[in-house]
C-alpha cells in the first residue's frame, strides 16, 4: 500500500511514517500544502493522510482543489481541529474520514485500512461472508452454516460493519461513528456490551451448537472479525 | 487633566462650527432681505422723482417756463420734504429750486449737496454735512436745465435701521448657537465621553463597568444599551474562559503530577522491564484521562460560546430518543437494570442532532452509572401545551437536594461517586447543550432516585395546536415524579376556548 502524508510537523510526520512503514505501508511525505497538492495530483496513491492546518495551502482547500480535478483518492484527515463543525466541514469538502490528534497509531492504521478497503470495494456486493457466517444484504438476513440467526437492526448493522472489515482491526471509535453515528466517547461499556450480545447470538444461534469465537478482542486496539476462527 | 482639555477642545470646536454655520445662515438671510428692501426703496425714490419731474414738465408744456419755475418753487417750498430741485437757465443762472447751480448733465445723477436748512430740529448740528442726492437731470426744449432729485438721507437712515436690526438678529443667532453648542457639549459629548471612558475602563481591566443608560429611547441610549449588552456577553465569555482555564489548571495539575511521580519513581529505582511496562501502561491510561478531560472542557466552552446554533435542523425527538434507548439497552441489561421508554409519537424540535444525541446519552449514562445494579430506568417524552418534556428517571440513590444545583458545575462530583468512572463533566456538558437550545433542566427526587426533566419550549403553531388537541391524553408518570410541576390538564380550558 502506498499513501501520501501531508503534515507540516516533522516529529508527527516521522512518527506516522515510521509506524506505517513498520506495517508494510510505503509513505511519501509532503511538508506543506502546495507540495502535497502537486504530489497528490501527479502520483497515484491509495490514500492520503491530510493535516488541516498547513503552511502554504490549508488542507481543506487542498482537498477541494483535488476533488475539483476529479482525483478520487480516499482522504483521511488527521488534525487537531476538533471543533463541533470542523468534522462536518471537512467531510463536506470531500474527505472520507476524520481523525483527531492526539491519536493512536493503531487507530490511524485501522482507519486507513478500512478506508482503502472501502475504496476498493467497487462492485456492489449482495452478500458478505466470513467463516461460516453469511450476511445477505438484499434480504437483511444472517445465517450461520445455513441456519438463520435473528438479529436486531443495530446488531445487524454492527455485524455488517465487522464483516466488511473482516480480517482487519476495527476500533471502538470506528464502530461508534460508523454503526451508531456517535462522535463522542461514552463513559459506559457501550461497545463492549453490544459486541458481547452479538457474540452470544452468533455463537449460539447456529445449528452446530459449538460456541465459536468469531469476534476477537484485540487488546488496546479494538475488535476483529476473524475469517478463520 | 488631558481628558478635560480634550473635552473642552472638542466642545469648543463643535460650538465654533455651529456658530459659524448659524452666522453664515443669518448673514445670507439678512443680505437677501437687505438687497430686496434696498431695491424697493430705490424704486420708490425713482417713482417720486418721476412724479415730481412730470409735474414740472407738464407745467412747462401747458403754460411755459414761468409755470415751470412756479411748480419748482412750490415743490421746493414744502417743508420737511426730501425733494431737491434745480431749474437753471441755459446760461447757468438759477431760476428756481433748493440746489446750487451745477454743470447740466442729462440722465440719472448722483450729486453732493450741502445739507439744506429745512432739516428737522434734531439734525441741525449736522448742518455742515453734505447729502447725497439721487436724481435725474434733463434739458427743457428752451435749453434750460431741470434736475429733480431726492436726498438719500432717509434711505440711509432706513438702511441703517435695517442693518441694525440684522446685527441684532445675527447677534441673537450667534448667542443661540453658543447656547446650543454648550447644551450639545454638556449632553451629547459628555455622553460620548462617558462611553469612551467606560470602554477604556473595560479595556484597562475593570470589567464590571457599564455605561449609564438614560430612560429616553434616543439613539445614544440604544447605543449605550447595546454596548452594555455586548460587554455582558464578553464578560460571560470571559468568565467561561476564566472558569475553563482555572478548571484546567486545577484539574489537570493533579493527574499530571501523579503521572510525573509515577515516571519519576520508576526512573529512580532499579526497575525490571516488567515494572517499566506496568508504569508505561498506567502512564498511558493517565494521559488518556487527561486528554479526555481536556477535550470535554474544550467542547463545553465551545458549546457555551453559542456558535453551534448554525447547525440546527428539524429533528423528530422521539426517534432520536428511541435510538438512545436502543443504544444503551445492552449496557442496561449487562448491569441487570431495566429500561423502559415511554415516547410520544410527535415532537419535532429544531436542534443540533449531534449535540442532542450527546445530551441524552450523557443523561442515560449518568442514570446507568449512578443508579446501581438492578435499578429501573425510564426514558419518557411527551408533549404538553407549548412545551415538550423529556424525563430520565432512575431508581438509584438520587442526588441530595442541597447538591442538585452543583452537579452541573464543571468537574463537580458527589462525595460518594468520587471513585466511580467519569470526570464530573457529563452533566456540565448536558447543561451547556440545554442552555444552547434554551431548554431548562430540573432535577427532582423520584423517591427513590433521580428525575431529570428537560423542558423544551415549542413555538405554538396552529398545526401544533390541532395535533395537540387530537393527541391522546399523556401517560401517567410514576408517583415519585408527581411533584414535578407539569399538570397538562390545567391547560385544557384554554385549549377549549381556543378551539
Amino acid at each position: 500500500m502506498r499513501v501520501l502524508l501531508v503534515e507540516d510537523d516533522v516529529e508527527t510526520a516521522s512518527y506516522i511514517a515510521e509506524g506505517l512503514r513498520a506495517h508494510g505501508i510505503s509513505v511519501d511525505h509532503a511538508a506543506d500544502g502546495e507540495l502535497g497538492l502537486s504530489r497528490a495530483m501527479s502520483s497515484d496513491y491509495q490514500a492520503i493522510i491530510l493535516d488541516r492546518l498547513l503552511p502554504g495551502r490549508d488542507g481543506l482547500s487542498l482537498l477541494k482543489t483535488l476533488r475539483a480535478a476529479s482525483v478520487k483518492t480516499p482522504v483521511l484527515y488527521l488534525t487537531a481541529m476538533d471543533g463541533l463543525n470542523d468534522r462536518v466541514e471537512g467531510l463536506e469538502a470531500g474527505g472520507d474520514d476524520y481523525l483527531i490528534k492526539p491519536f493512536f497509531l493503531v487507530e490511524l492504521l485501522a482507519r486507513l485500512k478500512a478506508l482503502v478497503r472501502r475504496a476498493e470495494d467497487t462492485q456492489a456486493q449482495t452478500r458478505l461472508r466470513a467463516a461460516d457466517i453469511e450476511l445477505d444484504l438484499l434480504h437483511r438476513r444472517v445465517t450461520r452454516g445455513g441456519s438463520e440467526i435473528p438479529l436486531l437492526p443495530q446488531e445487524y448493522k454492527l455485524l455488517e460493519y465487522l464483516l466488511r472489515n473482516a480480517g482487519s482491526v476495527v476500533t471502538r471509535s470506528m464502530l461508534l461513528e460508523r454503526v451508531w453515528g456517535i462522535h463522542f466517547d461514552p463513559q459506559t461499556s457501550l461497545v463492549e456490551s453490544h459486541i458481547s450480545r452479538l457474540r452470544a447470538k452468533l455463537a449460539h444461534g447456529g445449528a452446530h451448537g459449538a460456541p465459536t469465537e468469531y469476534i476477537r478482542t484485540i487488546r488496546g486496539s479494538g475488535y476483529m472479525f476473524v475469517a478463520r476462527p | 487633566m488631558l481628558a478635560l482639555k480634550r473635552f473642552i477642545n472638542e466642545s469648543s470646536q463643535l460650538a465654533a462650527l455651529l456658530i459659524g454655520l448659524f452666522a453664515i445662515a443669518a448673514l445670507l438671510l439678512s443680505a437677501t432681505a437687505y438687497w430686496i428692501a434696498d431695491r424697493a426703496m430705490r424704486t420708490e425714490l425713482h417713482d417720486v422723482i418721476d412724479a415730481d419731474a412730470g409735474a414740472v414738465l407738464s407745467g412747462y408744456r401747458s403754460e411755459g417756463r414761468a409755470e415751470a419755475i412756479e411748480v419748482v418753487q412750490q415743490l421746493s417750498a414744502v417743508p420737511g420734504l426730501s425733494g431737491r430741485y434745480l431749474l437753471q437757465a441755459s446760461d447757468g443762472r438759477k431760476l428756481a429750486g433748493n440746489l446750487a447751480p451745477m454743470l447740466p448733465t442729462a440722465g440719472a445723477l448722483e450729486v453732493k449737496a450741502p445739507r439744506g436748512g429745512d432739516l428737522p430740529a434734531g439734525h441741525r448740528h449736522a448742518a455742515a454735512a453734505t447729502d447725497i442726492v439721487l436724481g435725474e437731470g434733463r434739458f427743457l426744449p428752451d435749453g434750460s436745465y431741470l434736475f429733480v432729485g431726492e436726498d438719500t438721507r432717509r434711505l440711509a437712515a432706513t438702511r441703517e435701521r435695517i442693518l441694525g436690526a440684522f446685527a441684532w438678529i445675527i447677534g441673537a443667532t450667534v448667542l443661540l448657537a453658543l447656547a446650543s453648542g454648550a447644551l450639545l457639549s454638556a449632553g451629547f459629548l459628555r455622553r460620548v465621553d462617558a462611553i469612551t471612558r467606560t470602554c477604556r475602563a473595560v479595556m484597562a481591566g475593570r470589567f464590571g463597568d457599564r455605561i449609564p443608560v438614560g430612560s429616553s429611547q434616543t439613539q445614544l441610549d440604544r447605543l449605550s444599551a447595546t454596548i452594555n449588552d455586548m460587554l455582558d456577553r464578553i464578560g460571560a465569555l470571559m468568565e467561561s474562559l476564566r472558569q475553563m482555564s482555572s478548571d484546567i489548571a486545577h484539574d489537570l495539575r493533579t493527574p499530571l503530577t501523579r503521572l510525573r511521580q509515577r515516571l519519576e519513581s520508576v526512573r529512580g529505582n532499579r526497575a525490571t522491564v516488567a515494572d517499566y511496562e506496568q508504569v508505561v501502561e498506567r502512564a498511558l491510561g493517565e494521559c488518556d484521562a487527561i486528554l479526555a478531560v481536556f477535550s470535554a472542557l474544550l467542547r463545553i466552552s465551545q458549546i457555551e460560546s453559542g456558535s453551534q446554533r448554525a447547525n440546527f435542523t428539524r429533528i423528530a425527538l422521539p426517534r432520536l430518543l428511541q435510538r438512545v434507548a436502543e443504544l444503551y439497552a445492552p449496557v442496561v441489561e449487562d448491569g441487570q437494570q431495566t429500561l423502559r421508554a415511554d415516547l410520544c409519537k410527535l415532537l419535532e424540535v429544531r436542534a443540533d442532532e449531534t449535540l442532542l444525541m450527546q445530551m441524552f446519552s450523557n443523561l442515560m449514562e449518568n442514570a446507568i452509572g449512578h443508579a446501581g445494579r438492578g435499578a429501573a430506568i425510564r426514558l419518557e417524552c411527551r408533549r404538553t401545551d407549548g412545551e415538550g418534556l423529556v424525563r430520565v428517571i432512575d431508581s438509584g440513590p438520587g442526588i441530595p437536594a442541597n447538591e442538585r444545583e452543583r452537579v452541573f458545575d464543571r468537574l463537580y462530583r458527589l462525595e460518594r461517586s468520587r471513585n466511580a468512572p467519569g470526570y464530573g463533566l457529563g452533566l456540565s456538558l448536558v447543561a451547556a447543550i440545554a442552555k444552547l437550545h434554551q431548554y431548562t433542566i430540573e432535577l427532582s427526587d423520584a423517591a427513590p432516585g433521580l428525575c431529570v426533566t428537560i423542558r423544551i419550549p415549542l413555538p405554538m403553531t396552529d398545526q401544533a395546536a390541532s395535533e395537540l388537541s387530537s393527541s391522546p391524553p399523556t401517560q401517567t408518570t410514576a408517583a415519585g415524579a408527581a411533584h414535578a410541576r407539569a399538570a397538562p390538564d390545567a391547560t385544557v380550558p384554554d385549549r377549549g376556548t381556543a378551539a
